[in-house]
Formats: C-alpha cells, structure tokens, sequence
C-alpha cells in the first residue's frame, strides 16, 4: 500500500485511525490524506467502515487511536463553528423535522458564518441559489422539503453543504437511491467544483464503476482495514476486488469514456 | 453569480426576511391589543370602562384595576410562557406533539409548588418567591428524567418520549391527590386549583415574578433560535453546523423548566397552550424559530386572553377553570394532530 506523502496541498489527514462503538471495533489503523482539486472515492462491502471512518473525519465521531488534522491542527481542538465554515458532511440519510422550505434548507449552511441575531444578507442569499442553480433546485425554492422526491431531497442537502462554503465536503454515499441521470449529474457536478474551487471531495460509494469513473484516487476498505489506496486502476484490479468482496469479479474497460467497468463475473443465471 | 433583481424577486417568500418578522410580529400584536380590550371590557360583574378611569373612588374602577387588569396581565404572561415552552420543547424533541403538560414537566412543577407551598406555610415561610423556585427544580428534575428515559442508543425515541411523558403526568397527578389526602381540608380547594389550572385572583407580585422569569426564559431561547432550526436537522447535522447540540439542550431543559416552574406555581397546570398555538403559528408563517418564538410569546399570550375571557363569561356568575377550556379545545385537537399525517402520526 502507498500513502502519498503529505503535502500543503491536503487540507485534511488522517493518520493510523483506530474507531468503533463500545466493544465494537470497526476501523483498523486508516491513514489518508483529502487532497485540494481531487475526488477520493472510498469503496468497500457493506460493513466495511466506510461511514464511521467518515463520521471521524468530519469530527463527530472521536478515534480510539491516531489523529485526523485539518491544516495541520488536531480536528477535536478546533472550534466547531470554524470547523463547519471549512468542512461540509452529507450525511447518507436526511430527515427533516417540521416544515421548511427548500431554500430555508439550504440557507442553513449559512449558518456557522452568521451571528445569533444577524438575518442571511444579499451575499447568503446569493451564495445560496448559486448553489440551488448548480443542483438544478432554483425552481423548487419554494417547496416543502417534505413534499420532494428522494433524488430531489439529497440534491437539496448537497446544495446546502455547498452553501457552507467548505474546503473539505464529506459525502455518504451522495448517489445512494438516485438514477444513473442524477449519478452521472452529481459526480460530474463534484468534479467541477473541486477543480474550480480548490475543494477537496470525500465520498464513500458503494458503485465501484462510480467510483472508477470520477474519483482521482479510491481507498478500497475490508472490515475496517485499507486493501489498497491510490489510483484507480492501481486499487480496482481484479486480485484485490475478489479478496474484498469474496466472488469473481470483471475489469475492463468501458469503451466510451475509457474509464474502469467492473462487472461480477460468477453467478449469471445466463452463463455459457 | 446570480445578482440581478428577478433572481432575488422570484425567492422572496421562500425565507425569513428581516421585514415578513417584523410585520408577523406587528400583526400578532395588533391581535393581542384587540383581544386585551375585549377581555379588559367583559366579566362576569358588567362594569363602564369610562366610569372606571374617570371616577377612582366608583366600584367600576375598583373591579377594573384591583381584579380585572391584574388577571388579564397574568393570562398574558401565562400564554406567552406556555406558548414558548411548547415550541422550544418541540424543538429539542423534533417532535410537534411535545409540550410542557404532555411530556409531565407542568406535573413535575405542580406537585413541587404544592409541597413548598404546604411545607412552607406551616412553617410560616416566604412563600411568594421560594414556591416558583422548587417548582421549577422539580420541573427540571421531571424533565431530566422523561428525556433520559426516553433515550434508546443516545437516541430520542418520539414514541417512548410520549409515553414517558403521559406516564410521568399520571404520576405526578396521583403523588398531587396523595398530598391532597394527607394535608388538611385547608389546602383541598388550593390542590384542585392547581390540577386544573385556573387564573383566579393574581397578586401584582405574582405577575411581576412571572413576567420576569418568563422574559429571562425566553431570551435564552430567543438567543438560540436559529440553532433550534438546524437541531431540525438532527442531532448529527446540527452539530456538523457548528451547533453545541449538548449544550443547547441543557440550555433549552433549564430555560423551559424555569418558565414552566414559574408558571405552575400562580397558575396551576393549564395543558395544550403550548401544543395549539405553535402549531397554528408554524402552518401560518413556516418554521423558522427566529419567527416561531416571538410569534408564540405573543400568539400564546392572545390566546390565554380569549380563553380565560370564555373561562370567566361562559357561565357567568360561576367560573370555568381555564385549564378546563384549554383542554377541551386541546383534546380534540391533539388528536386531530396524531392522525393529520396519515402513515406518520408523530409528524417524523
């Protein structure tokens, strides 16, 4: 396994991360680094630790072990409102209690930049349907979160970390329950921002040809320990994915995009 | 960068602005002053209001400034407080069926006041002031205890809360009966008042402490609003927000059992102010709390007006103790609430 060395360009690092519940070990010595401008896909079976080793990065959850900086400082001495304005988490589900509106939702990543009392100027406002613009929510600003589709809903959570204005954003599984349109959609959005903005990308995925396909890099995680990390056709070979997920898998190559496809290559009723 | 005025125009009304708080606000007041004169103007004695401010030594003035006025400040006070506590309550709970007489914390100050008070006048004690005070530990003490009981995995199970709470308020009302039968018959008609709530007869005094208690109350609140909307969003969320989630909590368990305590003790236990009025309040103008909270001090406080206006005309010359009008209004309309949202009876 090959760990990059650690440069000014990676905002956020872990290092030899140990976590889990009580009595429940789930990450085994995890080490990485959130680079500026790149998208790190973190893939593996279910179970893997792929959300709890994103709850410790995002600081809501404290390692047993090792640390996670941001800029070189330990996570757990910042302070929480600094923290929100430079690292953003969407979290796999989203539940909303009482009735707000779409942009009301969004406005709230606001938040840590504003004072108790001081209402969302002209530059939230805006700051806000830019990023309602980019998730194509403008025209639904208005609605109930409540009354949204679930792909719509997810998109509003996005906008909403987008709005936060983070260096860093942690995604748990982004495109979860979203149709390949929405998928293609978002990830193409994500690459777009982290090139422009400098934005260092975190998602956790559970489609390996999503992850192929838009991550610069993808740690690939087996019940709490790295089986690989670096680039994709380095971490996604055949070899490692059978060790990972336990049956015969395919690497090839989709012949348009030239990006990694990887199939299950056993227990097709329609073999031979 | 989206600058130009139709972008802005076309998402006015879809947040809270600065100019829809205010006039909100200025509109709920106008309805509080309307429902103040005509509360201020009916009673169960018919008195001139002319009379009563022109000639100080007339019955009318003597009804009017000795019982009529000090009454209509304390249901003032009282809705506010109650309306405040409700949203705030269901704030921390994400939940619009908490309030303050459902989850068991009006309970917890009741029986608290109703033992200072025993206790103390036996000992010739003062009263006025230390009764509020232990009413309000043991409402913090009864809320401590719901919320904690109703954890499952450092999570708040909506319906264990309910159930805790509905439990909690049974109890506190059979430990109420149980002091009832121990005290002297003194005391029985004091008990009763306290279990079904009533505005009868307020001292200056007693509205003064109230008003102040209930202001620093909500301040604190106030102060956190814009918190208690991304608690909206989870505990998790919240915090990745840059919310003290736990703090914020403390915070709101304090502020809600000090108001709660205060009110208890002049006021007894009056259930569903604080359901019904935030309610209403949130389907008219959103959810925002820095909206909800004033809009529910000054709604609260209209509709305690109106319902001890009822409590004291209905039957003329007898009285209906306001507690009794709040929760025939309330009965109903909780229900109506648990089967509102079809599949979802907690609103989740």
């Amino acid at each position: 396994m090959t760990i990059r060395a650690a440069s000014d360009s990676s905002p956020l690092r872990a290092r030899d991360l140990h976590a889990g519940y009580t009595g429940v070990p789930v990450l085994h010595g995890v080490s990485l680094e959130a680079g500026r401008g790149e998208v790190l896909a973190i893939v593996g079976p279910n179970g893997s630790g792929k959300s709890t080793l994103l709850k410790v990065l995002g600081g809501t959850m404290r390692p047993s072990r090792g640390s996670v900086e941001f800029e070189g400082r330990d996570l757990h001495s910042l302070d929480r409102r600094y923290l929100a304005r430079r690292i953003a988490t969407v979290a796999q589900e989203n539940t909303v209690a009482f009735r707000f509106t779409v942009l009301e939702i969004v406005l709230m990543g606001r938040a840590p930049h504003l004072g108790a009392f001081r209402f969302e100027s002209r530059r939230d406002l805006e700051i806000a349907q830019a990023a309602l613009e980019r998730f194509d929510l403008l025209p639904l600003a208005h609605r109930h979160i409540e009354e949204l589709s679930g792909g719509e809903r997810k998109r509003v959570f996005l906008a909403r970390a987008l709005t936060q204005e983070p260096q860093v954003m942690l995604l748990d599984e982004p495109t979860a329950f979203l149709d390949l349109k929405h998928v293609v959609g978002i990830f193409t959005r994500f690459r777009e921002l982290a090139v422009s903005r400098g934005l260092a990308v975190v998602a956790t995925l559970h489609d390996l040809n999503a992850a192929a396909a838009y991550a610069d890099r993808i740690m690939l995680l087996k019940e709490g320990a790295v089986l690989g990390y670096g680039k994709p056709a380095e971490v996604l070979t055949e070899e490692k994915l059978r060790l990972v997920y336990e049956t015969e898998i395919y690497v090839g190559k989709n012949p348009i995009t030239g990006a990694l496809a990887i199939l299950p290559a056993s227990g097709s009723a329609h073999r031979g | 960068m989206i600058t130009d005025a139709t972008g802005a125009r076309d998402l006015a009304g879809a947040y809270l602005t600065r100019a829809r708080l205010t006039l909100v606000l200025v509109l709920l007041t106008g309805l509080l002053a309307i429902a103040m004169l005509i509360a201020a103007a009916f009673g169960s004695v018919h008195i001139s209001l002319a009379r009563a401010f022109a000639d100080p030594s007339s019955p009318d003035h003597a009804i009017f400034f000795a019982a009529r006025l000090p009454r209509l400040a304390m249901a003032v006070v009282v809705g506010a407080v109650l309306a405040t506590v409700g949203a705030a309550l269901q704030a921390l709970v994400r939940n619009p069926l908490a309030e303050g007489g459902i989850l068991g914390i009006s309970g917890g100050g009741a029986l608290g006041a109703i033992v200072a008070l025993v206790f103390l006048s036996r000992i010739g004690g003062p009263e006025t002031t230390v009764v509020p005070l232990i009413a309000f530990g043991a409402a913090l003490l009864s809320t401590v205890a719901v919320y904690r009981l109703s954890e499952v995995d450092g999570q708040l199970e909506p319906f264990t809360l309910l159930l805790v709470g509905v439990i909690f308020n049974a109890f506190w009302g059979a430990a109420i009966m149980l002091v009832n039968s121990v005290v002297n018959f003194y005391y029985a008609h004091t008990i009763l008042f306290w279990l079904m709530g009533s505005l009868e007869a307020p001292t200056w005094h007693e509205v003064e402490l109230v008003g102040a208690l209930g202001l620093a109350g909500f301040a604190a609140l106030a102060w956190h609003a814009r918190d208690m909307n991304l608690l909206s969003l989870g505990d998790e969320a919240a915090g990745e927000l840059g919310v003290n989630v736990d703090g914020l909590r403390r915070l709101i368990f304090i502020a809600t059992s000090l108001m709660v305590g205060a009110v208890v003790s002049v006021s007894g236990i009056i259930a569903f102010v604080g359901l019904i009025v935030p309610h209403v309040l949130r389907l008219a103008f959103g959810s925002d709390h820095r909206l909800l909270l004033p809009a529910s001090l000054i709604g609260g406080a209209a509709f305690m007006v109106i319902a001890d206006l009822i409590a004291r005309v209905a039957i003329s010359p007898a009285e209906i103790p306001v507690g009794a009008i709040t929760a025939l209004f309330g009965g109903p309309f909780f229900v109506y609430m648990l089967r509102r949202e079809g599949g979802k009876p907690l609103g989740l």
